[in-house]
């Protein structure tokens, strides 16, 4: 072969005739691909959500009544709107304690998916004047100011085509969007105690009646906590318990550790199945190759015997794998992003933790991973199939081959 | 000097662990223009001999030259070079590449080599001497044993070599085609490339300048 281009349209030419052969090839191509981006693309959004969900947390303890843990997980976790509260003399209980450096407090209400209200959703009332949990998330992605009678939605929460959000039969302005932090938050509406205070009125007076309205300033579901650097936890932990009964003591930092041990537990299947994928899309180019190849000892021979050299036969051959693997690659891609993106969200939900895609640059630098990884299988596979042959005499590589 | 020389030519097979000589310490010469047919029984060798000749096979012992070159001396990149362009073999059966058209096929030697590639007219010249000019843009698949062996013909005298080998090029043809085969090595010898053919067929002989018999290895002169 003249020049590199010569041989490529040869094993093109040699691909296209026999496209049945050619496609089973493909095909262990594509598991390979297929499975590196998808494997990769899970697990990254698995440890981006977690990321996600640490960095939005703020609290380094949180206080909820202590029959209400599990739906307070709920709320941070599943977006499953919840209602729970105590009252407010914990708060102001905490702030006191040695080591704590400043408390806030959240209180929580529902909405309905009846006409009343435009979505099911949680409703959570934050303080400005104490907030250090939702305030510097807020400032990250929404301008304006949450003014009374307007609100801030979550990631996952559609607005009315007018811009606003319908509760218990009041419209209230979207003062802006959070971006998506793969929580429970994504699914909740912020507002401030005061618009908060109007929803329970409103609720009461449809006969909703979740909270008196006149005492909504004496109660809160949430307390959170964040402590000074080098704090003792347990003492901490001990006074809170001492000076107020009923709640639980929720560190977040293991309420993410528990999750953290699920994640590895899903992403320990995830690189299994990766690896048996990959390793079985090697395995079957390489026994398919060599397949091949053996039957095409004639083939090879005729190429000797008209002068082609056993670089060139690699070359010709390489181009074949080469093609194939990329071939096989992009069609693995292809089929992978009609997998992670459509079924985002039923892949969210049916692992339960939080997840969250990565940026596009990741996405795309997975799925050129897979192409570049079952290309490089292809020609790996290609060449060693062919280096026995390259390399043997011709007059056996004929007779072998017919 | 002659353009093909083999001194003490030995290739030897190892069969069941017994060592046997296939090829047993030939001298051979050929010279530019001769006509040679090798005849012989199945098992003589002759295929052997011709896969040393053409460097497709190493020797036992003995050394096979080109224009004075020992093949020995060259590397995987000139033997090739003298197969692609001065010795062009014609080995027994099919051996057409099923994925290029006969056209395709018949020029692939030059884009192997990147030598300047024969006119169309000559091209079609030799096509319509060997009765293939209507299946140019076939594939092999298409074509019959006949046809394939003549485009394989076709293929090894289009560039009017040095050096053309054929191992029974007309065993699938019938005498018609098998005259017209040997009438185009008969010219191509007169136009000064030397031929070697090795044939089973004793009718076509009397086309040789030269006839050789082989016989367990071993090369005599008859004629």
């Amino acid at each position: 072969m003249s020049n590199i281009k010569e041989s490529f349209r040869f094993g093109i030419r040699n691909i296209r005739k026999r496209p049945y052969r050619s496609f089973c090839l493909m095909l262990a191509a594509v598991i390979g691909s297929y499975a590196l981006f998808v494997g990769l693309s899970l697990k990254a959004s698995l440890n981006n959500g977690i990321k996600r969900m640490q960095e939005r947390m703020g609290a380094d303890f949180m206080i909820v009544p202590e029959e209400s843990e599990v739906k307070a997980k709920n709320v941070l976790l599943t977006g499953e709107p919840e209602f729970f509260y105590m009252d407010i003399s914990v708060a102001r209980a905490v702030a006191d304690i040695e080591g704590v450096e400043c408390v806030t407090s959240q209180l929580y209400f529902t909405s309905l998916s009846s006409d009343c209200c435009s979505t099911r959703v949680q409703l959570i009332a934050f303080d400005p004047d104490t907030d250090f949990v939702i305030h510097p998330w807020i400032d990250e992605k929404v301008t304006e100011k949450v003014a009374n009678g307007s609100v801030i939605v979550g990631s996952e929460v559609t607005p009315l085509p007018d811009g606003k959000v319908k509760f218990y039969g009041n419209e209230y302005q979207v003062a802006g969007k959070l971006g998506e932090t793969a929580t429970g938050l994504d699914n909740s509406v912020f507002m401030s105690r005061d618009t908060m205070h109007g929803i329970l009125n409103d609720a009461k007076a449809k006969g909703y009646q979740f909270l008196n309205p006149e005492d909504d300033g004496s109660y809160v579901s949430t307390v959170l906590i964040r402590v000074k650097d080098n704090a003792d936890i347990t003492g901490i932990e001990k006074q809170i318990y001492e000076k107020a009964e009923g709640i639980k003591f929720i560190e977040t930092d293991k309420l993410v550790n528990d999750i953290t041990v699920k994640l590895g537990s899903v992403e320990s299947i995830i690189n299994i199945t990766l690896t048996v994928l990959l390793v079985f899309s090697f395995v079957t180019m390489i026994l398919f190759f060599s397949v091949i190849f053996h039957e095409r000892k004639k083939e090879f021979a005729v190429l000797r015997i008209l002068g082609t050299t056993s670089k060139k036969i690699c070359l010709i051959s390489l181009t074949e794998g080469i093609t194939i693997g990329a071939a096989g690659g992009i069609g693995g891609l292809i089929l992978g992003i009609l997998t992670v993106f459509p079924f985002n969200d039923y892949i969210e939900n049916t692992l339960d933790v939080p997840y969250l895609m990565p940026a596009v640059s990741a996405v795309i630098l997975y799925g050129l991973l897979g192409v570049v990884v079952t290309t490089a299988f292809g020609s790996l596979a290609s060449f060693l199939s062919t280096l026995s042959l390259a390399h043997a005499e011709t007059y056996y590589t004929m007779r072998a081959g017919e | 000097m002659a353009f093909l020389t083999a001194e003490k030519l030995v290739k030897e097979y190892k069969r069941r662990g017994k060592v046997f000589r296939a090829v047993d310490d030939i001298d051979l010469q050929i010279g530019s223009g001769e006509f040679v047919m090798i005849e012989g029984e199945s098992g003589s060798g002759k295929t052997t001999l011709l896969n040393l000749l053409t460097g497709l096979t190493d020797p036992t012992s003995g050394s096979v030259s080109i224009e004075g070159k020992d093949l020995k001396d060259l590397d995987d990149k000139g033997i090739s070079g003298i197969r692609n362009e001065k010795i062009k073999y014609i080995p027994q059966g099919e051996s057409l590449l099923s994925s290029l058209t006969v056209k395709e096929n018949i020029l692939f030697p030059f884009v192997i080599g990147g030598a300047a590639r024969p006119s169309d007219e000559r091209l079609l010249e030799v096509a319509e001497k060997l009765g293939i000019s209507d299946l140019l843009d076939e594939y092999p698949s298409d074509l019959s044993g006949g046809e394939m062996r003549r485009a394989t013909i076709a293929r090894a005298v289009i560039n009017r070599p040095s050096l053309i080998i054929a191992d029974e090029p007309t065993g699938s043809l019938d005498s018609v085609n098998t005259s017209k085969v040997m009438d185009i090595f008969k010219t191509i010898a007169e136009e000064g490339t030397a031929v070697i053919v090795v044939t089973h067929q004793k009718e076509t002989l009397r086309y040789a300048s030269r006839v050789l018999s082989m016989e367990k290895g071993k090369l005599r002169e008859v004629s």
